[in-house]
């Protein structure tokens, strides 16, 4: 990457294995036995590697799509670096407060009203009160569920869910946006208003990570790709291509 | 001024002890939303919901009068209010730490999605019990100055207690939600220890009535005193025994180093391993 200005992700060298207990004793009769039977194990340890050795820097204001088939480690990736999981290796800095939406709508509650999941969520997603009531006429508008707001969300259908949910994530500032899949749900009109609102919000300056399977998404609005396959970067550069790559990878 | 700051960041450190954010002070508009969440849910629709959570202990509490007043006849003065001021207290106990050993595992699909400090689940769940229990006070001081206990000023102590009380379940439940991920059967342990634990307590009995040899059960088990010490405040109206105090209060420092321990140790990769 051409460059100059200094990059809000740094991704170095950046490793994950899971830690797996074969056989694991979870629980205290398992203990018991093992002791009666005169062993004392815990298990044995066995890793699973979904991320192995992964580099690459984004920079503010790109769009970068990230590719891979299945079980390729992307999740994993944007969990990394939005900080719920640790790095087994290698080195992770985030220079701007980033926020994840890897579930629309995380811990909504069904019994309360559309109006107060929207301050519930806004603060399980990492914001406070005053950047939440500052944005929450975008949130009403763009949700547009007008007074059903005021409903308990049990009674909305799935889709004005994630409306609501989507409102929420996209609305709150934040300089750098993750976003896993989310658009596989949610109706044609609904995915093109997500993938638009995604487009502006990149415009006035957000730099903006899209974990997708949908080639036209990256070919269309993304700057850049990045394609993991079996745990690896094998590719980082203009779209176009890694969405090609990508296509030849998952064999369509 | 300089010595103001300095108090104030000591303040911060105390509520921040290792650099851990034990009492989620950076986050008080996530645990005021999740209280208020967990508030509503119990008690909406329902003007009696308070009435709900509260009727297991009373109920209780009135079998058994019957049974030790009534039918064993015990004597100890006022013992309606004696019980009630140990029943009460004791649910609260009790229920936040079955409550809080649950509380990171059930809220796996929250924690494995959105970066959150996972003490901030049995934190929010204590605080949501502890505010039905003050809420619950007048009726246990109704029923002491209803059976003609003189309450003294030693009911200004009583905050106290009650904040060592908050302390040490907060601490419990916390261990527990952590153990919980790694032993899955600790529900049916913890179901067993608690009944033999309110049985350990001076909470239907007066500490007087236990025989001199077994005294030192008292000193192991960590809220014997704060019971006792809440019957002297609530029931008798006398100043509590200020020996019990150092005694109550190691025991909650112990449960303080022990959750700032495990914050230490398992922290990292606990959400994986849920």
């Amino acid at each position: 990457m051409s460059n100059s200005k200094s990059p809000l992700i740094r991704i170095n060298e950046v490793s994950k294995r899971f830690r797996y207990w074969n056989n694991s004793p979870k629980s205290f009769k398992q203990i018991l036995i093992n002791l009666i039977k005169g062993k004392f194990n815990l298990g044995n340890k066995a890793t699973l590697t979904v991320l192995d050795g992964v580099s690459f820097d984004i920079y503010p204001g790109e769009f970068v799509g990230i590719m891979g088939r299945n079980g390729a480690g992307k999740s994993t990736l944007l969990k990394l670096i939005s900080g719920i999981y640790m790095p087994t290796a290698g080195k992770i800095e985030v220079n701007a407060p980033v926020a994840p939406l890897i579930e629309l709508g995380a811990g909504f509650h069904y019994e309360l009203s559309g109006y107060e999941n929207i301050f519930l969520n806004a603060a399980i997603l990492g914001f406070g009160q005053k950047a939440t009531q500052a944005a929450l006429p975008e949130i009403l508008a763009f949700a547009e569920l007008g007074d059903k707001i005021y409903m308990p969300v049990k009674n909305y259908s799935s889709g004005m869910v994630i409306r609501l949910g989507f409102a929420i994530a996209t609305h709150l500032t934040a300089p750098i946006l993750l976003i896993d899949e989310v658009l596989a749900v949610g109706d044609v009109g609904f995915q093109n208003k997500c993938l638009k609102k995604i487009h502006d919000l990149h415009k006035s300056g957000r730099t903006i990570i899209l974990i997708t399977h949908v080639p036209e998404a990256v070919r269309n609005h993304c700057s850049r790709c990045i394609v993991i396959d079996n745990h690896v970067k094998v590719y980082d550069g203009p779209a176009a291509q890694g969405v090609d790559i990508y296509m030849s990878a998952v064999g369509a | 001024m300089q010595a103001l700051i300095s108090l104030q960041e000591f303040g911060l450190n105390l509520l921040r002890p290792c650099g851990v954010d034990l009492f989620c002070v950076g986050k008080k508009f996530l645990v005021f939303n999740l209280v208020s969440r967990n508030l509503k849910a119990k008690y909406h629709r329902s003007v009696l919901g308070l009435f709900w959570t509260l009727l297991n202990p009373l109920a209780t509490t009135l079998i058994f009068y019957f049974v030790f007043k009534m039918v064993l006849n015990v004597k100890v003065p006022h013992y309606l209010a004696f019980i009630i001021s140990g029943m009460l207290p004791w649910s609260f106990f009790s229920q936040t730490i079955m409550e809080g050993m649950e509380s990171i595992v059930g809220n796996h699909g929250l924690i494995s999605k959105v970066p959150i400090q996972i003490q901030i689940f049995p934190f929010v769940g204590t605080v949501t019990n502890f505010i039905t229990l003050v809420l619950a006070l007048p009726i246990v001081i109704g029923t002491a100055i209803l059976t003609d206990v003189n309450l003294g000023s030693s009911i200004l102590l009583f905050p106290l207690y009650l904040s060592l009380l908050f302390l040490f379940t907060y601490c419990s439940a916390t261990i527990l939600a952590v153990l919980y991920v790694l032993l899955r059967d600790l529900r049916h342990v913890l179901g067993i220890v608690l009944q033999l634990w309110f049985y350990a307590t001076p909470i239907l009995y007066h500490e007087s009535m236990i025989p001199k040899q077994y005294h030192w059960i008292l000193y192991l088990n960590p809220i014997a005193f704060l019971f006792v010490d809440i019957h002297a405040i609530l029931v008798q109206g006398t100043y509590p025994d200020l020996h019990h105090l150092p005694v109550t209060c190691a025991w909650v420092l112990l449960a303080i180093c022990l959750t700032l321990l495990i914050h230490r140790f398992i922290g990292e990769d606990l959400v994986e391993q849920i």
